[in-house]
């Protein structure tokens, strides 16, 4: 059984970032059930490891590479196990709230999806975007101009710098 | 950057259920399941140390040490003879009919001349004239004619030990392996 201590750990930890972690699953999976799921493995991870933090900084950069490492195995097992009609992912799909932009974000390939959530949506510098997704700043760079001219033809005049 | 109706749209998706309950259930069972694993794991490991263990006993058996060494297939491939009675290797003439009885009993076997020379403990018993026994060298025993059953090892108890037969001009006949048994002072020969 999980202990007092474990629990009240988890209690901190879930009201500072599950929102944070969950639109961040949601944008990348595009799935609210299986953002949940990936959410909900990234604090069980959190108690397994139970790792030391230097600081509030260091335990948010933590969270966010694992819940998008999580995410990344979900889609690879979904390769792997696809198995739902496209209709009903369609509708999958259709459930997460959002604008012809989101919309636009959640259409790009994988590995530029998350590259545009973690730096344009939450707001992450470029060193902690390369952190969390285990690149170099240029291959983050790169990978964010290239995203941009996606989505410039696929919004026309949307202005995406 | 995204417009600002995007920003607040992303802003406003939260997390729609409570999952506090759902990661203490699915810590607690990984945690029931990893410890399962370890204590597989470990039975898993101890059945292999067992079997292991078991199979290198079967394995050391029959074999023949040397050193400390166990001897390669063609080297085990050997016959084991009782060669005779031979007392304790001591010097004095005590053991000399012993020792000569043992002696001719591996000159027989073996083909080689009559007068053989045994180590002990690195020296070597040399035959008088008279037929006692002497404790000399190796190169002593070769000047003397004889053929040397060089044991580098010394007897070391029931250890076998491999000698080499070497003639007058030192050139090197025969390896043999010599057991001698401590307890009914028997030597074992063993030959191919």
């Amino acid at each position: 059984m999980a202990t007092q201590e474990q629990a009240q750990r988890l209690e901190g930890v879930y009201q500072a970032y599950a929102d944070r972690l969950y639109r961040l699953s949601v944008s990348i999976l595009r799935s609210c059930s299986d953002a949940e799921d990936c959410v909900a493995d990234t604090f069980c991870r959190y108690l397994e490891k139970a790792p030391a933090f230097a600081d509030g900084e260091h335990e948010k950069a933590w969270l966010i590479r694992v819940c998008v490492n999580c995410c990344r195995d979900l889609m690879r097992r979904r390769k792997l196990r696809a198995w739902l009609p496209l209709e009903d992912a369609a509708e999958l799909t259709a459930a997460v709230p959002g604008t012809p932009a989101l919309d636009a974000v959640s259409k790009l390939p994988e590995v530029y999806r998350c590259a545009v959530v973690l730096y344009h949506l939450e707001q992450l510098s470029i060193r902690e975007t390369a952190v969390a997704l285990s690149l170099s700043e240029s291959a983050v760079k790169m990978r964010l101009s290239r995203a941009r001219e996606m989505l410039r033809a696929e919004l026309n005049d949307m202005d995406w710098r | 950057m995204p417009d600002k109706q995007s920003h607040e749209a992303y802003e406003e998706i939260t997390m729609p259920v409570d999952l506090r309950g759902e990661i203490l259930r699915r810590y607690t069972a990984a945690r029931k399941a990893r410890t399962g694993r370890i204590a597989q794991l470990s039975a898993a490991a101890c059945l292999v140390l067992v079997i292991a263990t078991a199979l290198l006993l079967l394995y050391q058996r029959p074999g023949i040490y040397v050193g400390g060494n166990r001897l390669t297939a063609s080297q085990t491939a050997v016959q084991t003879e009782t060669v005779s009675y031979a007392g304790s290797f001591q010097r004095g003439a005590d053991d000399a009919q012993s020792m000569r009885q043992t002696q001719s009993a591996i000159a027989l076997k073996t083909g080689y001349n009559r007068d053989v020379c045994i180590t002990v403990d690195g020296g070597m018993l040399l035959t008088e004239a008279d037929g006692t026994w002497q404790y000399a060298g190796q190169s002593a025993a070769l000047a003397a004619g004889q053929t040397v059953f060089w044991c580098p090892e010394g007897h070391g108890g029931d250890k076998p030990v491999l000698c080499t037969v070497a003639d007058a001009d030192g050139t090197l006949l025969q390896t043999l392996v010599l057991r001698y048994d401590e307890t009914e002072h028997i030597y074992y020969l063993h030959t191919k």
